[in-house]
């Protein structure tokens, strides 16, 4: 049963070919920051590049979301062009109102099956009233009414959405937005939001792909080679310009092989590198992604997953690719895998795998996905955390050649780089000796591999290797965007007065298992929570870690988001 | 390959709506194909179509013959798999820029230097479309209204006729979408021609490169006989100014098409192992 | 159009009428093509309008094919073989570049007179420049029937004014992230 508690609501905007539906999502969403409200913002669309139907959803709260919701509460349709292909994504209940043009005929059978309310609002009549005033102004000056943000609120954004064509067409929009607002305020749904919380705390407005890419920066990336792929490509583009300006470089390379190649190159170099890709650009990499366990190279790669196998779903999430990051390499190549559990935490999440990445010496591959990468979160400001890029560097050197690939006790053995005067050697994809030489011979092929296992197990990677919240004998255990519903789930069981924890994991590659034996101590029943047709992560973790006896795997693949309802009911069978 | 029964080429089209923007330039190119098929005559269940990933690899299912849409950049590789497997088969590889020369400009090459008998058609937009409007090797340098490179790519452009010609393709031609029917023409004369035939086709994309209305004004006909000297056409294709339609070279070199007799049996075969 | 150009159709009956059978087929094709594509760019209006222009283009067609079949077998032609007048395809084509997916009414029946238009002229032309009085006769036939189509799409053109600049204005861009 879906849950409305008042504390938030989730408006969807359908329409078609001009209507504007991306931009008044994005408009609500930007304008409720200002206004200090939080919020959250998904979009669905068709085949089409431009003209195709689309679907904007926005979440908007009090505290902070992470999850589109349970159920739309307001449809605000401009048209119900193939409106169908959303069908699956606008769930809704009774409760939930319907705001259909009149001119654009009947609500579709499949939405109005629900009982909703449905309410008639002449928009392209409204918007025909006047020159300069567009259909989706109107909708989004109506949408706004009904969550009870004022439209002053909007008036803040709208000049940086239409600011170029000059004051008179702001002041149609604008106007255009009051007449939507006054329409709606007839309509006494009742909706309105409380007043947002007035908190020190400034906050931002981002995507999960923006902020994977500050992330970055702020981790000490300075250079980037990478091929366009959908949905990492924003991650991409939002770098480009900003790493120039902090000094750095951004190459669109060939292809994903070139990428990733040219990113080792890099930081051989010694700068820190990164790219971002999708399942089938992490796909080419592994063979480079080998080479740099090899070769000991750091390097982060951001997989923002989509629904696969092979091209797959492009614009849809999934948490498939788990196999491929933890088990992609061939050889017994032990890298580092991370995921970020939320928007924000991309920022966070990039950060500490590039600081991960450089002082180990091994590649990263960063575990974000399309729910994350292409959604947008107003989030409370993350301090920057302490974690740069710092190589180990090798400092004079020492007597006799420069080994590079010194057995040290802790297996990370300081790098020379390029320009460094003695620590000349040549890096090697070849399994080597402690100088690097190319060897078949056993002993170094043994001490080799336990160096470059020992460097990951034995490293301290402190308290970000989970969230663990909570207490109780039942615990979900799941890992990166799922974290969010999980998190609901387990609040709105709370609220009841049950108790579970979350464990939701960051670290991934290398797993923890006295960590989570830790964690799981006291749990006797465990829900294991993933997005994978196939349960990767359930399978991953039987495959290392010790679970309690009675465990129960909800898996499901993508495209449709797994709902805090779905996850809460579970949660309650299970209490 | 047969050319049977005369056909339309309505018969070549299947029923799946494409969802190109309205006014793409791969409109045309599918139009061109389905009338080439007609002419031809070719059986649809003897004809495969194979694509890689882009707006313009999604041709194939718009064709009512066999069709193959594989992963970014290979499919030259995937049609000279089928080819030299399935000598008996009309394969027509298509792509765009983007694919064919970015991610597959490593199998562009090999693909003309192998000349196995097949024809590609590259719908060349001078843009990446389906990842939303980034330069590709076609693009100039100083275009820039990409956010990837909003500097421009800064690198000079691949110039897919000469390239082909250098890397040893035996066919090698330049259409343009605005007309079909010259670009159908030049198809079935590619089919026809043996080994590795390169049909290059303007192809504007309406959506990222609206200047690219213009190219109807600055194509022009290319106005030579194809050359037979791989010398003498790439001079002449390095003249042209990119707009130039027509065939730049039909070449002489014989296809790569490995025939095996089977002269054993697997039974025979064992006799090696014997002492 | 050249008045002084020969066209080879104007020679000969037989061609003449493969010319004229595939200057109608095309259109027809071509005016469903486009209502496919605006039907799957969310533009029924003019995807609507579209296809009742195919249709009748088609019955057009028929008609010419009609009187073909009456003629007997036609001679093939190749579709790069067809002699447009300098055009390259048929003069009743609409071509893709004429379309945008925002387009109105107004913008579609403009196409289609700038179509029917063509159309005529070239009838009009074969007309001129046959001296066999068949072939004229039925050029001129056609010229006339192409005319009333431009009389019938001007009067629906009256019907759709121009819009407003600001039509193909999408709020939304393609490379929607901000």
């Amino acid at each position: 049963m879906p849950n409305r508690d008042g504390q938030s609501l989730t408006i969807a905007f359908v329409g078609s070919g001009g209507s504007g539906v991306m931009t008044a999502g994005k408009m609500l969403l930007d304008a409720a920051a200002r206004y200090g409200w939080y919020g959250y913002n998904a979009r669905s669309s068709g085949p089409q590049i431009r003209g195709g139907e689309a679907a904007a959803f926005v979440r908007l709260a009090v505290d902070p979301v992470e999850t589109p919701g349970d159920v739309v509460d307001v449809i605000l349709a401009f048209d119900w062009q193939n409106v169908e292909r959303f069908a699956a994504e606008l769930p809704l209940a009774p409760e939930s109102i319907i705001v259909t043009d009149p001119a654009q005929g009947e609500v579709p059978a499949a939405l109005a099956a629900s009982g909703a309310r449905i309410l008639s609002l002449p928009i392209k009549e409204i918007a025909a009233s006047q020159p300069g005033w567009r259909a989706n102004m109107v909708g989004l000056g109506a949408a706004a009414a009904a969550a009870g943000l004022p439209s002053e609120a909007l008036g803040a954004v709208l000049g940086g959405v239409i600011g170029r064509k000059g004051e008179a067409a702001i002041q149609a929009s604008m106007a255009a937005i009051e007449a939507g607002a006054r329409a709606a305020g007839e309509w006494g749904l009742g909706l309105e939001l409380p007043a947002p919380r007035t908190s020190g705390a400034a906050r931002w407005n981002l995507s999960g792909n923006e902020a994977a890419a500050f992330g970055a920066l702020r981790g000490g990336v300075r250079f980037c080679a990478a091929y366009p792929i959908t949905p990492a490509t924003e991650l991409l583009e939002w770098l480009a310009p900003r790493i120039a300006r902090t000094g750095g470089l951004l190459i669109q390379a060939e292809d994903e092989i070139a990428s990733i190649n040219m990113c080792i190159g890099a930081s051989f170099g010694g700068v820190p590198s990164i790219t971002a890709t999708a399942g089938p650009g992490l796909s080419l990499m592994v063979e480079t992604l080998g080479l740099a366990v090899s070769s000991e190279t750091p390097l982060v790669v951001v997989d923002v997953m989509r629904a696969g196998p092979s091209t797959g779903i492009p614009t849809k999430s999934e948490q498939s690719d788990l196999n491929i990051a933890v088990y992609g390499l061939h050889g017994d190549a032990p890298h580092l895998v991370v995921a970020p559990t939320s928007i924000v935490d991309c920022v966070f999440t990039t950060q500490w795998a590039v600081h991960l990445a450089e002082a180990i010496q091994t590649p990263c591959i960063v575990l974000s996905d399309q729910a994350l990468g292409q959604a947008r979160a107003i989030c409370d400001r993350p301090d920057d955390a302490p974690f740069r890029a710092e190589r180990l560097l090798a400092d004079g050197c020492g007597d006799g050649p420069y080994q590079r690939y010194a057995d040290t006790p802790s297996g990370i053995s300081p790098a020379a780089v390029p320009g460094m005067a003695g620590g000349e050697h040549t890096a090697e994809g070849l399994e080597h000796g402690a100088r690097g030489l190319p060897s078949a011979q056993a002993s170094d092929h043994q001490v080799q591999l336990d160096k470059r296992l020992r460097k990951l197990t034995d490293y301290d990677f402190g308290d970000a290797w989970a969230e663990i919240e909570g207490e109780g004998d039942l615990a979900v255990l799941t890992w990166g965007s799922i974290t969010g519903p999980a998190r609901e789930a387990i609040a709105r069981l709370e609220a009841e007065g049950g108790k579970a924890r979350l464990i939701a994991l960051r670290l991934l590659s290398p797993i923890q298992p006295a960590r989570l034996a830790q964690a799981l101590t006291g749990v006797r029943r465990l829900m294991v929570l993933e997005q994978s047709h196939g349960a990767q992560f359930h399978k991953y973790l039987r495959a290392h870690v010790d679970l309690p006896d009675e465990v129960t795997v909800f898996h499901r693949p993508g495209p449709l988001p797994i709902r805090t309802h779905e996850v809460h009911e579970r949660l309650r069978a299970l209490a | 390959m047969r050319e049977a029964r005369a056909c339309t080429p309505q018969d070549y089209k299947s029923d799946v709506k494409p969802v190109w923007c309205p006014g793409c330039g791969d409109f045309s190119v599918l139009a061109a194909v389905t009338r080439a098929f007609a002419s031809m005559g070719l059986e649809t269940h003897r004809t495969a179509l194979i694509s890689g990933i882009g707006c313009s690899s999604r041709i194939p299912a718009y064709t009512s013959t066999y069709g193959f849409h594989g992963v970014h950049g290979r499919a030259l590789a995937a049609a000279s798999g089928l080819k030299l497997a399935r000598p008996d088969l009309t394969v027509v590889a298509f792509g765009g820029d983007g694919d064919g020369f970015s991610i597959g400009g490593n199998h562009f090459l090999h693909a003309c230097r192998r000349n196995v008998d097949l024809t590609y058609v590259i719908m060349d937009n001078q843009v990446y479309g389906m990842t939303k409007g980034q330069a590709s090797p076609t693009t100039e340098p100083d275009w820039c209204e990409s956010k990837l490179t909003p500097a421009g790519p800064g690198v000079t452009p691949i110039q897919p006729v000469p390239l082909s010609i250098a890397c040893g393709a035996n066919f090698v031609a330049r259409g343009f979408s605005g007309d079909p029917n010259m670009i159908a023409r030049l198809i079935v004369d590619a089919i026809r021609h043996p080994g590795f035939s390169v049909v290059q086709v303007l192809s504007p994309c309406v959506t990222f490169r609206p200047e690219q209305k213009d190219w109807k004004g600055a194509v022009h006909p290319y106005g030579r006989e194809p050359a037979d000297n791989p010398m003498l056409a790439m001079h002449a294709a390095l003249e042209d100014d990119g707009f130039g339609v027509g065939i730049f070279y039909a070449g002489n070199r014989p296809p790569f098409a490995p025939q095996a007799e089977a002269t054993a049996s697997v039974e025979q075969l064992e006799a090696e192992f014997a002492p | 159009m050249t008045a002084t150009r020969i066209r080879r159709c104007a020679a000969d009956l037989g061609l003449f009428l493969a010319h004229a059978v595939e200057l109608e087929a095309e259109a027809a094709a071509r005016y469903d093509e486009l209502a496919d594509s605006l039907e799957a760019h969310n533009n029924p209006e003019v995807a609507r309008l579209f296809r009742e222009l195919a249709g009748h283009g088609r019955s057009h067609r028929d008609q010419v094919a009609g009187i073909a079949a009456a003629h007997g077998p036609l001679p093939k032609v190749a579709p790069w073989d067809f002699d447009w007048g300098g055009a390259a395809e048929s003069p009743e084509a609409p071509t893709f570049e004429d379309v945008h997916y925002l387009m109105t009414p107004h913008h579609a029946l403009a196409l289609a007179l700038r179509c029917e238009t063509r159309a005529r002229d070239y009838y009009a032309a074969v007309a001129e420049e046959t001296d066999q009085p068949g072939i004229a006769r039925l050029a001129r036939s056609f010229a006339e029937e192409e005319e009333s189509h431009v009389a019938l799409v001007r009067q629906w053109l009256d019907r759709f004014p121009p819009p407003p600049p600001g039509w193909d204005e999408d709020p939304d861009p393609p490379n929607y992230n901000e």
